[in-house]
């Protein structure tokens, strides 16, 4: 026994170092230590490159980043927030949820009015990170969307054009079908997947509606919405899908894409890197599903920057970080690390596939974002849409009826 | 046993370690579900709000109840088939079947390999389009056999069963293994000398001294059971999969409270009313197990 | 010993038994050979063997991202980790099945609760109380929290007691040795099988784990092996080829664990038996 304590006080010596690792150092010699938080691995590339531009630029801060997962961000996040140990700077989602209510409420967010400077964003951008009239966070230059991703190679091959309205769109799938591979590959387990498919039928069926919708005029129960899952739900009858695309999850759509099986897979935006990885050899093409008289409609939701804790220990350093956030040139690194779309003057997209993802006419609003933005006070909508659309596919739900849930889960001001 | 009061000595260290970082924070966990909360900010007290919400609210008793029924279905399938097998498994391997050290080894390699990658496999195998499986069925002209799998509503949940079984049964096989290591020698040689064949030598002088182990594993698995959440998370995703038949009471807390990959919205008080459901649930039939077995083995 | 059974029903059992290990070899024996696969090679070839054996994803995870800085902290961590948790739960667990006292069967019940609710929901008050002890960011405030998370232990150990023979004990009184001394010189050394059995176990839980070192490791310099292999699998096609060479490398450690402890199982044996 005293053998087995003499080495485990041993063992407890030699690491004793690492428990004197313990507390967040805030100043590291003469250098201010920040902190920032991100919300997925994903974007650990961007920040990552955006931090060093700013640290070369600022000797005299040293900034450290810590990337949550996506499911537990917001939960750690206000952990953090209630312990009083909140990161210098931290991601949320802004105004798409209802993160930024909840976070101003508490008093959490520094108003950063006037002290960044945001003049060049778009309206859009600067409604996602404004609240009450007031800047709390800094805005984002990507733009997220959906598209509809082809195999270049195999359209040329077999001699297929990209369709100019939806009715060559319908026909493309029948023809890709005849010619004995998947028209679209579509992740049937995934009900965002799902969504994002969801989302183009509907912009390209009845952009009309949407419109009304987002100012309020449109309600969810309209046969336009209900027309559109009855597309999406027949195309899958018709085997436009593959047959078994109900047992297919998100790396299982995109997959069957890169591997040829499938000509076509319509993903969001930010998926032309997973893609373009995937298969570095193959050439990738991507429109939008045009409407029925020859526009190009895209769903568009902008992404949101960072905000700054309010009771931040370095006001003045975390106040600059922030300022650097907003430029031109952090935003440009951003886009780039991502290969994503550019929705500010002076950044150009991050490659020629998002070129491709924005060449549209027709700017919408995401049916999600109906569905978070006209949610009736202590209803969630979204949940149930995020439950229950791929029973849509099951037949164990019906659009009519969906459509009459989530419309009761709705409030119509102004109607 | 003794009436020595040395147990306190023994007993006292785990005890608070334990109880300062296990049962406060539960106790604040059952505080929370009497309140409505994000987790930021106002805490509105709603009394038992949440828990009429589970129980009586339409769409979410629906939920409550698929999810409980699933739980329940593995518990049964957990306890009447998996133990058994486990059982068989730990005695052929404690009989040095021809290659049992490889058996040992590949009956537990699953359950090291991290729930994420264990997603992963079941791609690699069942995805209807570049899975393993299917790939097979095809070239081997077996067309019948192909099948959507995960997205088949039928036999999805048997599917997503025996993933979990394939991932767990080396711990609760261990377990059995260990206590039957400690069997004495000369009571079951005696037997053999007596003439009993390999069943009554089992069933009449091996398996009474698997007690502990069995109980264990019963015990065990009843709350494994009730508590599933990383192989399902994975697999069925948090929705519980197609038409809900991979929903579990823990996805279902872990959705309500947290929200999902790409907007979270949190409700603390809520999740934290669904997880006292489970664990009340949970306790109540640990709490009858271990009667039954108290009573039945008299301890 | 038992006699080597020949017999036609042993023949079955082990066809059974390797159709079934079939499965793991399978799988796992592909995911080694795919670390070794350049990602278009994965793509189209995904199940047979690598065209080339390439060696760029063990650089990557090793040269570029340094996972082997993460491998040393899980090993230490797991390892500290586990000598704490088996001495604690096996003393709690001795002391809650050899001695009789009141209100033993309740601390029994109240040992098991720690397996009854998830994390996450206790995850604010945990914080705070970890964070008022200045114990965030520590390997030491994990250890504790692995030490204090004895449920699943502490039952197993509990269990296996119960089952000790008074004689034993009664003798030892006899011989004049204290509690302790019986308990650490006597009945420990029996118990090998179950200890090696906790430990194996509990290695693979607390290597895997992932949550806790989320929330209280957030430390990059800190950060755990299954915490590093994350950045590949959130960006899961991103970068699937990374994930084979990670989990592969992940998977050594545990296995080497396994073989070495089984051996002692083995050996337990002859120390287990009890002759009355």
């Amino acid at each position: 026994m005293k053998k087995v304590l003499v080495v485990f006080l041993f063992a407890l010596v030699l690491v004793s170092p690492l428990f004197a690792a313990g507390q967040k150092a805030t100043l590291e010699g003469d250098k201010v230590v920040l902190t920032i938080w991100e919300h997925t691995p994903q974007f650990e590339l961007p920040l990552r490159n955006t931090l060093e531009r700013f640290m070369e630029k600022n000797s005299d801060i040293k900034v450290e980043y810590e990337i949550k997962t996506p499911d537990n961000y917001l939960s750690l996040l206000t952990t953090a927030i209630q312990a009083g140990e909140a990161p210098d700077l931290f991601w949320h989602h802004g105004t798409a949820t209802t993160d930024m209510a909840n976070l101003t409420r508490q008093g959490a967010l520094m108003d950063l009015t006037n002290k960044v400077d945001v003049k060049a964003y778009s309206q859009m951008s600067r409604d996602k990170v404004t609240w009450e009239g007031k800047l709390y966070q800094t805005p984002a230059a990507t733009i997220d969307t959906r598209a509809a991703f082809y195999n270049k190679d195999l359209f040329a091959k077999e001699g297929w054009k990209v369709p100019k309205t939806f009715a060559e769109f319908e026909t493309l799938l029948a023809t890709i079908k005849g010619a004995g591979y998947i028209p679209l590959s579509l992740a049937g387990r995934d009900n965002w997947n799902i969504l994002f498919l969801f989302e183009p039928i509907l912009a390209a069926m009845h952009p009309d509606w949407i419109i009304e919708a987002t100012a309020g005029k449109a309600r969810i129960d309209d046969p336009r919405v209900i027309a559109a899952m009855e597309k999406m739900i027949e195309w899958g009858k018709k085997g436009y899908y593959g047959t078994l695309f109900l047992g297919v999850d998100e790396a299982g759509q995109y997959l069957s894409f890169s591997r040829g099986q499938a000509a076509m897979t319509v993903a969001g935006s930010w998926t032309t890197t997973t893609l373009t990885n995937n298969n570095p050899d193959m050439k990738i093409g991507a429109f939008q599903i045009p409407t029925r008289d020859g526009r190009k409609p895209i769903v568009l939701t902008y992404a949101a920057g960072f905000s700054v804790y309010s009771k931040t220990k370095y006001p003045d350093q975390a106040l600059r970080l922030a300022k650097y956030l907003a430029t031109v040139e952090s935003q440009q690194i951003w886009v780039d690390g991502l290969g994503a779309i550019a929705g500010l003057d002076g950044v150009n997209s991050g490659s020629e596939l998002a070129d491709e993802i924005a060449d549209a006419n027709l700017e919408l609003e995401s049916f999600y974002n109906i569905l978070v933005l006209g949610h009736a006070e202590g209803k969630s909508p979204t949940k149930v849409w995020e439950e229950d659309n791929p029973k849509l596919f099951t037949g164990t739900v019906t659009p009519r009826n969906f459509v009459k849930t989530l419309d009761s889960m709705m409030s119509y001001p102004n109607l | 046993m003794t009436k020595s009061k040395a147990y306190i000595g023994f007993i006292t260290p785990g005890f608070i370690l334990y109880t300062v970082f296990m049962i406060v924070p539960l106790g604040f966990a059952i505080y929370y579900s009497f309140f409505s909360w994000s987790g930021m900010g106002a805490m509105d007290f709603i009394g038992f709000d949440n828990f009429k919400r589970i129980f009586f609210e339409p769409r979410m008793s629906g939920i409550f109840r698929n999810a409980l029924g699933n739980n329940f279905r593995y518990m049964a399938i957990a306890i009447f088939v998996f133990i058994p097998i486990q059982v068989g498994m730990a005695y052929l391997i404690h009989l040095k079947v021809h290659g049992h050290n490889f058996f040992r080894l590949m009956i537990f390699l699953p359950y090291v390999i991290s729930p994420s990658i264990v997603g992963f496999f079941t791609l690699l195998v069942f995805d209807p389009n570049i899975g393993m499986l299917n790939t097979l069925f095809l070239t081997l002209g077996w067309t019948n056999l192909v099948s959507a799998w995960f997205g088949s509503p039928d036999i999805a949940f048997f599917l997503l069963v025996g993933v979990i079984g394939w991932n767990g049964l080396g711990v609760g096989m261990v377990i059995i293994l260990a206590n039957m290591k400690n069997i004495p020698e000369d009571v079951v040689e005696a037997s053999i000398i007596d003439g009993a064949t390999v069943w009554q030598r089992f069933w009449r002088v091996e398996l009474p001294f698997l007690q502990p182990s069995i109980i264990n594993v019963v015990v065990l698995s009843s709350i494994f059971a009730l508590t599933q959440f990383d192989i399902p998370f994975i697999v069925g995703g948090l929705n519980g999969g197609i038409d809900g038949k991979l929903d579990f009471l823990n996805l279902m807390f872990f959705r309500y409270t947290f929200g999902d990959a790409y907007f979270g919205e949190t409700a603390l008080g809520f999740g934290a009313a669904i997880s006292v459901v489970v664990f009340s649930i949970i306790f109540m039939i640990a709490l009858v197990q271990k009667l039954v077995f108290n009573r039945l083995f008299n301890r | 010993m038992y006699k080597r059974r020949q017999g036609f029903g042993s023949w079955i059992a082990v066809i059974v038994l390797t159709l079934y290990c079939l499965i793991a070899v399978v799988l796992i024996g592909n995911m080694i050979i795919s670390s070794f696969k350049t990602k278009q090679d994965l793509l189209f070839n995904t199940f047979g063997f690598p065209a080339k054996i390439s060696l760029e994803n063990y650089r990557q995870i090793f040269v570029t991202d340094s996972l082997y800085k993460n491998f040393f902290n899980s090993v230490i961590l797991t390892m500290l980790s586990i000598a704490s948790l088996v001495f604690i739960s096996s003393m709690s667990a001795y002391g809650l099945s050899r001695y009789r006292f009141k209100g033993r069967q309740a601390l029994e019940m109240y040992f098991l609760l720690g397996l009854m609710f998830p994390i996450q929901i206790a995850i604010l008050p945990l914080f705070i109380i970890m964070r008022s002890l200045n114990l965030t960011n520590t390997f030491l405030g994990m250890i504790l929290l692995y030490t204090a998370n004895m449920s699943f232990s502490l039952f197993i150990f509990s269990q296996f007691f119960k089952e000790l023979p008074d004689a034993l004990h009664e003798s030892a009184i006899i011989d004049g040795a204290s509690e302790l001394t019986i308990f650490w010189k006597i009945m420990m050394p029996i118990s090998k099988p179950v200890i090696f059995t906790v430990m194996t176990v509990s290695f693979v839980q607390i290597w895997n784990d992932f949550y806790l070192p989320l929330v209280f490791l957030a430390k990059r310099s800190l950060h755990t092996l299954t915490l590093a292999i994350y950045q590949y699998l959130a960006n899961f096609l991103a970068y699937w080829n990374f994930v084979f060479a990670a989990a592969t490398f992940a998977l050594i450690p545990v296995i080497i664990v396994f073989l070495v402890f089984s051996d002692q199982i083995i050996s337990g044996l002859a120390a287990g038996s009890i002759k009355e």
